[in-house]
């Protein structure tokens, strides 16, 4: 019986946590659509979530896109159609790079202070606090973030995608010499709307999943991984992980899906 | 009213609660004493609906909440005022919109009136002057002070105290514990304190409850209390007398 017992109870438990995972990003959504919506709060999250992430995306997309500028350069050129490589660092970063990065440095910059933050209001009882007065702590902790993000993180994603292009013109156009008009018109040529459309769609779908998993964490800080300061600090780096790695993963689903 | 029978509570392993029952009439002060990590927030919570028991029924003026919904949970609940224990004001707020928060959130009164009551509670408390602050500007005795403002700025029915006086100094918990019998009252609330305030508190409150081992040890008089025989309650006295 031991051993059978076990597995049982894990497997049950696993469930219940994935099942009150999903629960909560539906009540996420729920108090998303249903008014009232704390304004306030929303603009202040777009400022940390977006404005404050800005200089570590547009560090990030221009040296991405240099790297392509190389890379790209270096592979086209084995078959002699380097005048390809604006299209190829186009669509490299507006259907795959650009989102994924932008995704995964607000993960690392926005994501783990979310988890701290919420998990600090856990264990310090500020959300116990506000369900006391009779108040949703979803529309003061969660709806305010999703909200934010699901306007920072296209955005920002879009930034990426633009200085990315800009840096690898520096590399292509400017040190090796593919020609300008090439570079852009041959982008132009290539890219349609339908791959900016499939970029935009995984940075909305990221911006989702970065909230879900930093908000799910920090709320259930103590449940989970103990109470203290060493609950926080385990359900920042959880919440980091796993963000990252669903980003990732989903990613794989949204292409394949998409390629079809 | 407040009625409580026999609840259980485990956390994992530990049982905390091991058949609690007691009962507090309406307009009823009662201290709730006993040793450090000996379930009395934990008891708190239950009856604030923060927790549920393993087993047990709580009843809030007839109504019985260990089976409600959060919905339902939230028509009770209007009628709390709950001091956590670490206060747990909002450290993005000041002082002042700690206070105003369940007005203007909750009630949602207008703007002067708003003002007019939070000074008045936030003068009522010694804090004055220290409106705009944020809570990790201020020491814990100051973050204490402005939540006990932050419970009772709505007017209760009835209020859960968990250590109001822990961590003020003699002049200030005293001062404290006659606020919270003045505006007991005035609006004849019905009371639990938990306090370490001995034997300050027997001056405040004419009934005493002890809990031990997850159970309500002792019920009674503080007279009663101070005279008790019972070694647990004398050691008990003996901690906090050289405290
Ligand atoms: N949410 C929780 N999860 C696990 N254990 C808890 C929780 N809350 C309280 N406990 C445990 O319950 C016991 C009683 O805690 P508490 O009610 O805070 O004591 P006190 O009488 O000092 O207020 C302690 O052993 C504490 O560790
Ligand atoms: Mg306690």
């Amino acid at each position: 019986m031991g051993p059978i017992r076990y597995i049982g109870a894990f497997t049950l438990n696993k469930l219940k946590r994935l099942g009150r995972m999903f629960f909560f990003l539906f009540e996420a959504f729920l108090y998303s659509i249903i008014p009232p919506i704390k304004l306030g709060l929303w603009v202040r999250q777009i400022r940390f979530i977006g404005a404050e992430s800005l200089s570590v995306i547009l560090l990030t997309g221009t040296f991405s896109g240099m790297v392509l500028g190389f890379q790209g350069y270096y592979s086209l050129s084995r078959f002699g159609s380097e005048a390809f490589l604006g299209p190829a660092v186009g669509l490299s970063l507006i259907k795959e790079i650009g989102p994924v990065i932008s995704a995964l440095m607000v993960t690392g910059r926005a994501g783990s202070a979310i988890t701290a933050e919420i998990g600090i209001m856990r264990i310090s009882e500020q959300i116990d606090a506000i369900e006391l007065m009779g108040l949703n702590p979803f529309r003061y902790l969660v709806v305010p973030r999703l909200l934010a993000a699901l306007v920072s993180v296209p955005l920002l994603t879009s930034i990426f995608d633009v200085v990315g292009i800009l840096g690898g013109y520096l590399i292509g156009v400017k040190l090796l010499g593919v020609g300008s008009g090439t570079y852009f018109g041959e982008m132009a040529n290539y890219v349609d709307l339908k791959d900016v459309t499939e970029g935009l769609l995984k940075s909305i779908s990221f911006a989702v999943i970065i909230v879900w998993v930093s908000c799910f964490k920090g709320y259930y800080t103590g449940i989970y991984t103990g109470f203290g300061a060493e609950g926080v600090s385990k359900a920042t780096t959880q919440a980091v992980v796993m963000a990252s790695v669903l980003i990732l993963l989903w990613d794989y689903v949204m292409t394949s899906l998409l390629f079809s | 009213m407040i009625k409580i029978e026999d609840i259980h509570k485990s956390f994992g392993r530990t049982k905390v609660l091991n058949g609690v029952s007691l009962e507090v009439k309406q307009g009823e002060l009662v201290a709730l004493v006993g040793g450090s990590g000996s379930g009395k927030s934990v008891l708190l919570k239950h009856i604030a609906g923060l927790l549920r028991p393993d087993s047990g029924f709580i009843y809030i003026n007839g109504t019985e909440i260990t089976g409600l919904n959060k919905r339902q949970l939230e028509l009770v609940r209007k009628e709390f005022g709950f001091l956590f224990q670490g206060g747990a004001l909002f450290d993005s707020l000041t002082l002042f919109e700690n206070v105003a928060f369940p007005l203007t959130e909750k009630l949602r009164l207008p703007k002067e009136e708003v003002t007019q009551r939070v000074l008045h509670y936030l003068d009522l408390v010694g804090l004055s002057g220290s409106e705009e602050k944020y809570p990790s500007q201020v020491s814990g005795g100051m973050i204490k002070r402005a939540a006990l403002a932050r419970s009772l700025i709505t007017e209760p029915k009835i209020m859960l105290f968990d250590e109001p006086t822990t961590g003020l100094d003699p002049q200030m918990s005293l001062s404290i514990l006659n606020l919270i019998r003045s505006v007991h009252d005035r609006l004849n609330l019905t009371g639990i304190i938990v306090t370490h305030a001995i034997p300050s508190v027997f001056k405040f409150t004419n009934r005493i409850l002890m809990i031990y081992e997850g159970r309500i040890y002792f019920d009674g008089s503080p007279e009663e209390f101070k005279r008790s025989e019972e070694p647990i309650i004398r050691r008990f006295l003996g901690e906090e007398v050289l405290d």
